[in-house]
């Protein structure tokens, strides 16, 4: 990224997309890459269909943008994730009764761990129950499953989280609230230690 | 919202370091004084650090971080946007 771009906010660089300067789009596009796939992909596990998701996600951003139908006035961020979700839905949806969020049994989070020179047990023990409480966010109900991803891996604020998902702050906290309430029973059922 | 759920918003944002620097002063002199708040907010906390694996924890554990987007798919993108 070219270091005169560093300071401009998002909502010049949406006003030099709609100007015509295509390039605008792909600085935003690195500026929040990292946020937007990892919300992408917690939400549907998958590399590929992530790629597809965050790809569509510009694409039908920047067809917003072109028919002037943008008015989120610089908060450009939670305007795309709103988009990256409703994809995902549509995905889910069109895919019929697969949810969102899969819970696959197969998926290891600590797939990529190395170790140094860890105490094996400790190291297995902790590895097993990262992998364990996890696991237990695909059986959140959905609502509350979306705000824990969007905060925790898209690193959004509460406020950013409501103004996502058309919720207030307090709607967005009390989905959070149960959020953690649920999956302490549920880690708690499975005699995990927090 | 009845006081419990207002305090434990409160507890919600405190953990997620979005309280201004007075709501946070006021939440930690609320915090001194009630061991229950001070252990749900060790536990949410261990939650959360849990649900982040964090790319090194400091001691003899190191993680990569999360799964990122690939370079073909960003490049791919950036053809589609005329770039």
């Amino acid at each position: 990224m070219s270091s005169q771009v560093m300071g401009v906010s998002d909502q010049e660089l949406i006003q030099r997309y709609v100007s015509g300067h295509q390039a605008a789009m792909s600085v935003l596009m690195h500026r929040h890459k990292s946020r937007i796939f990892t919300t992408i992909y917690q939400l549907v596990r998958h590399q590929e269909l992530a790629e597809d998701l965050f790809q569509d996600a510009f694409l039908k951003a920047m067809q917003t943008l072109q028919a002037g139908r943008y008015n989120e006035e610089g908060k450009f961020l939670p305007w795309i994730l709103r988009i990256a979700h409703n994809l995902c839905i549509d995905h889910f949806r069109r895919n019929s009764k697969i949810s969102l969020v899969r819970g696959n049994d197969d998926w290891d989070p600590m797939e990529h761990m190395t170790d140094t020179e860890s105490h094996a047990e400790d190291k297995m023990m902790m590895k097993q129950s990262i992998h364990k409480v996890k696991q237990l966010v695909a059986r959140l109900p959905e609502e509350q499953r979306e705000v824990l991803i969007m905060r925790i891996y898209g690193d959004l604020s509460f406020k950013e989280i409501a103004e996502a998902t058309g919720v207030s702050i307090n709607t967005a906290l009390g989905r959070m609230r149960y959020a953690l309430s649920n999956l302490r029973k549920l880690i708690h059922q499975k005699g995990i230690v927090l | 919202m009845n006081e419990n759920h207002i305090l434990y918003n409160q507890l919600i944002l405190h953990v997620f370091n979005e309280l201004s620097p007075s709501e946070s002063a006021s939440f930690e002199h609320q915090l001194i004084s009630d061991p229950f708040l001070q252990e749900e907010r060790r536990i949410v906390s261990s939650l959360i650090r849990m649900l982040q694996v964090p790319i090194s924890d400091g001691r003899n554990l190191r993680y990569h971080p999360s799964p990122q987007i690939s370079f073909a798919a960003l490049t791919r993108l950036e053809a589609l946007m005329g770039v």
